[in-house]
């Protein structure tokens, strides 16, 4: 275990001396920052203007780090050789797969660490009071980050970075949109099972990244939610399972891997 | 796997290993190592060379367990390639090994140790050992993005011997190196020998290996061409004789003794095999008036050797 | 040696049926609690739609908004609302959205004299509806509702449920507590209102020692309550000042100036300024249902061929008299049907105090030789209606007439 966590912390250690990373996560903050600048605009609107707007941007951050990170984490390892010292050693092809998921995990926990107290700052200052749940959303957008990472990092196993770019995007994309998708057939009388079905079974079978989307009730607080913690915990354990599932196939390819 | 029982002083053992590369739809395919048999034994040090693109990165990525073979056998230490339990034993330095940049070279040891599984007090005591070995010790605490090349492959040294390996596997380990560094890493090698160790040496440059190499293999496109004791493959070297105002008559008969006469500036220089008949040359110069300016034994290098192989491999 | 990944295989197999399982279990609370509740709208551009979908649904909106807002400050109203339109669908759980939007359409589009658009208040009073779908559980929408009939439709009647069911919420707040109150007065249920004054200053006397607004808003009620009490006793006590009843003399006359352009005249016998007459000008028998059931779907469409022309004109010296040009907005008005009506009323609930302590908030004490109506159970009122033909209002073929 400790060869994982060595990898993990080697690969945190490199990520947050990324320049194209922080140069996202620094313009995300400087952008929540000066967001309730905008107020002006909003007129009676200051909660959604600052809420939606953060939560937009944390979440964009979020998700362009998951795949800028993820794309290059093997390949890039490959491509300088080290990966070659490291597999030298000791170390089983799991524990690398693994320890980079970690680092990039722990990178992620970092940067929505750092977005969420610049954000709880700015509504704590420009909202008066401290809004506890952006705590919820910040964790879920986490989450979804976490399972999007784990998603390019299976497909860093064998497909090229710039390919990665658009199969993860392509991804996240669907898996946002399958419920909804899914809501609006299951919601027309006139579409039949043969149409439903496919729809039901691909929402089951993607990543369903639209499960974090939970920003809306917190920007209108008025809403009442069915279970709420139910679906929190339900919806964590889905993105761990999830993760696990897509780390046993990267194992899997990666251990079929020639470098 | 397989029936071979494993010596105990072979260290490195392949049997008919084949690696062909092929591109994803399967259409083109490199043989990259073609039936390559070899062993290597304890506290050796055996040179592994070839031009390059001769396949001795690939059969190391092999033995290394990084690279499947497409079919025959490898074994290092006694097991399989690849078993990770055989990695606690041996040590890699890849051809101009890269770190992470960011780190330092105190930083990049200790996550090597910990790939290792070394455990504290004792990473940190070996860790500082190796740097003060390799020479790095005031650098220790500067990121890996300031060394120059030779001290990065000081670094790629260092992270060899943090395990005590009983097998190191060197790629190229001098390429791109400065001189005074070329003798440093060979002053190390033998060091390595000289406490047992087994070091397998991949080069394609050959003055610093053949000083060192107790045996070498020579890989040309995937086959091996020579394996051998250093000393057998290089015997037969050549005496080389310089006379002047001698009469062409002697050409003859020099041939016939096995000799390569040629003329330069009006002196004859003959090379004579080096197996005595160089006597008789000179009677033969001597009688027909030649006056004798020097004689001189050349021993066979490697480079010849590994010249005269590949070009013989070349004409096949 | 290759691993041999049969174990890794079963692992797969196992954690994809739990995934499987648990997403099964996350949809139908998805769609509870954050699925969009509308379906999608038509004419959205396709990258607009991959955005929201994307899950940044909230951000867009909130992004449309602010834009939305400056085309309101740019006087571009029409744009506004394919915006309103999109950012509720995004995020319909967003308030003000719904009511700024339904304040917008009910009172921004105007004419040339700030006569505003009566044909778009239906669709007000259903966007508001749909927001009250997609949150039932906040007070503000029933509000605006209720507010759009106290105020701009001037039916204190209908906006009573609405007012009601917005005073039921306890984190409401307490100064629009009041609307209801004057509602109920204003419909007649002078009871009613006074319960609810009395029950909104038990609620204030609770908390009037805790700052200077709390007993502001205390000592507010006590004064409302007891001019209302005063006003009841007044007009409708033993003793009432609004005894006997007193004839309003009201008529009123319609000329075409110039196409398009009419001058209203009339008379009303009442001796205190604050008296407002209502006019309105409308297709024959076309009245606007001011139902937020009159529309089955939100639209932004209006009838483009309707002509409703409304305007209120303040009583002077016993007359009223206003020149109203319907010729510089053809869109508003675009004189498409055969015949018109031209109303006059005079509504007494929305008169001024010192009016309506001589005749009634209910207009009890005030009768009229011609043009007393009692329909309205609430109020009595005082109607008049003018037809005209089209060719008269566009002064084909023959002069203006006078009516």
């Amino acid at each position: 275990m400790n060869a994982t966590a060595a990898i993990a912390g080697a690969t945190f250690g490199e990520a947050v001396r990324k320049r194209v990373l922080m140069v996202i996560l620094l313009a995300a903050l400087v952008i929540i920052l000066i967001s309730p600048a905008f107020e002006p605009f909003a007129g009676r609107g200051q909660r959604t203007l600052v809420m939606s707007f953060g939560f937009g941007i944390i979440q964009l951050a979020g998700t362009f780090i998951a795949i800028i990170l993820c794309t290059g984490l093997i390949p890039t390892e490959i491509e300088r050789r080290t990966i070659y010292t490291i597999l030298s050693k000791p170390v089983q092809r799991w524990q690398f797969v693994l320890g980079k998921l970690l680092g990039a995990i722990g990178t992620l926990a970092f940067i929505y660490a750092m977005m969420g107290l610049v954000f709880l700052l700015v509504t704590r200052l420009s909202l008066g009071a401290f809004e506890p749940q952006v705590i919820k959303g910040i964790v879920m957008f986490f989450f979804q980050s976490s399972l999007l990472a784990s998603v390019t990092l299976f497909f860093s196993t064998f497909v090229s970075p710039l390919v990665n770019y658009f199969l993860s995007a392509g991804v996240f994309l669907m898996g946002n949109l399958m419920s909804t998708f899914l809501e609006t057939i299951q919601r027309n009388p006139e579409v039949t099972p043969l149409t439903r079905i496919p729809v039901q079974i691909l929402t089951i079978i993607l990543p369903n990244f639209a499960n974090f989307n939970i920003q809306n009730p917190i920007i209108n607080p008025e809403q009442v939610l069915t279970d709420e913690l139910a679906y929190f915990i339900q919806t964590i354990a889905y993105a761990i399972v999830y993760m696990a599932l897509l780390l046993v196939g990267s194992i899997l390819i990666f251990n079929q891997r020639e470098m | 796997m397989g029936g071979y029982s494993i010596v105990s002083d072979v260290v490195i053992k392949t049997v008919k290993l084949t690696k062909r590369y092929s591109s994803w739809w399967g259409s083109q395919t490199v043989e990259a190592v073609k039936n390559l048999d070899l062993e290597v034994y304890r506290g050796e040090i055996f040179g592994f060379l070839g031009p390059n693109g001769a396949g001795k990165t690939t059969t190391i990525k092999v033995l290394l367990g990084i690279l499947y073979p497409t079919s025959g056998e490898a074994y290092v230490l006694g097991k399989p390639a690849g078993d990770p339990e055989t990695h606690h034993r041996l040590s890699y330095l890849p051809e101009n090994p890269y770190f992470y940049e960011y780190m330092t070279g105190k930083e990049i040891l200790t996550f090597y140790a910990r790939l290792f599984g070394i455990p504290e007090p004792e990473r940190s005591k070996r860790v500082n050992q190796l740097l003060d070995r390799v020479g790095l010790s005031r650098a220790a605490n500067q990121p890996l993005r300031n060394y120059s090349k030779g001290m990065l492959q000081r670094i790629g040294l260092a992270q060899c011997l943090l395990n005590d390996p009983d097998l190191l596997i060197l790629d190229e380990p001098t390429a791109g190196l400065d001189p005074i560094a070329h003798i440093d890493i060979r002053d190390l090698i033998l060091e390595l020998r000289e406490q047992g160790k087994t070091l397998f040496i991949s080069s394609h440059q050959l003055s610093d290996v053949e000083i060192v190499c107790d045996r070498v293999a020579i890989l040309n496109r995937g086959e091996l061409v020579r394996i051998g004791k250093l000393e057998e493959l290089l015997s037969g070297g050549y005496v080389e004789m310089i006379a002047e105002k001698v009469s062409e008559n002697v050409l003859e008969p020099i041939r016939q003794l096995g000799g390569r006469p040629s003329w330069h500036d009006g002196r004859l220089i003959v090379e004579q095999p080096d197996d005595g008949s160089i006597d008789r040359v000179i009677d033969l110069v001597r009688a027909n008036g030649g006056h004798i300016i020097s004689v001189k034994p050349y021993r066979r290098t490697l480079e010849d050797l590994f010249v005269e192989t590949i070009q013989g491999g070349r004409k096949q | 040696m290759r691993k041999r990944s049969g174990k890794l295989w079963a692992v797969l197999a196992v954690l994809f049926v739990l995934q499987a399982g648990l997403q099964w279990r996350i949809l139908p609370l998805w769609s509870k609690n954050y699925a969009p509740k509308q379906a999608a709208p038509v004419g959205l551009s396709p990258e607009q739609l991959l955005v929201a979908f994307a899950g940044f649904r909230e951000f867009l909106a909130g992004m449309l908004w602010v834009r939305a807002d400056g085309f309101f400050h740019s006087g571009n109203y029409d744009a506004i609302l394919p915006m309103l339109r999109l950012v509720t669908w995004l995020d319909p759980h967003n308030i003000d959205v719904y009511t700024t939007g339904a304040w917008h359409m009910g009172y921004n589009f105007t004419d040339e004299a700030q006569r505003s658009d009566r044909r778009y208040i239906p669709l007000a009073l259903k966007f508001l509806d749909e927001g009250i779908e997609n949150n039932p559980t906040v007070w503000d929408l029933y509000f605006e509702m209720g507010w759009m009939y106290f105020h701009k439709i001037q039916d204190p009647v209908n906006a009573v449920p609405w007012l009601q069911k917005a005073n039921e919420f306890p984190d409401m707040i307490p100064a629009r507590r009041h609307t209801l109150a004057h509602a109920l007065f204003k419909a007649g249920r002078f009871d009613e209102s006074i319960d609810v004054w009395s029950r909104l200053i038990l609620d204030a006397e609770k908390e009037r020692h805790r700052d200077w607004e709390s007993h502001t808003l205390y000592d507010v009620r006590v004064k409302n309550m007891e001019e209302s009490l005063l006003d009841v006793v007044r007009r409708y006590g033993p003793e009432p000042e609004t005894q006997p009843p007193l004839n309003m003399h009201f008529d009123a006359t319609v000329k075409v100036v110039r196409p398009k352009v009419i001058l209203v005249e009339g008379r009303l016998a009442i001796p205190t300024i604050g008296a407002r007459v209502t006019v309105i000008l409308r297709d024959k028998g076309k009245t606007i249902n001011y139902s937020p059931k009159a529309l089955k779907v939100f639209t932004f469409e209006v009838d483009k061929d309707l002509t409703y022309m409304q305007d209120s004109i303040a009583v002077r010296d016993m007359k009223f008299r206003r020149e109203i040009d319907m010729s510089k907005d053809p869109k508003m008005y675009p004189f498409k049907a055969p015949e018109y009506e031209v109303e006059f009323i005079f509504d007494p609930r929305y008169a001024s105090p010192q009016i309506q302590d001589r005749i009634g908030t209910d207009g009890v004490g005030m009768t009229d030789d011609r043009y007393l109506d009692t329909r309205d159970p609430s109020a009595r009122m005082l109607r008049k209606v003018v037809t005209l033909t089209r060719e008269e209002i566009l002064m084909i073929g023959k002069p203006a007439s006078n009516r």
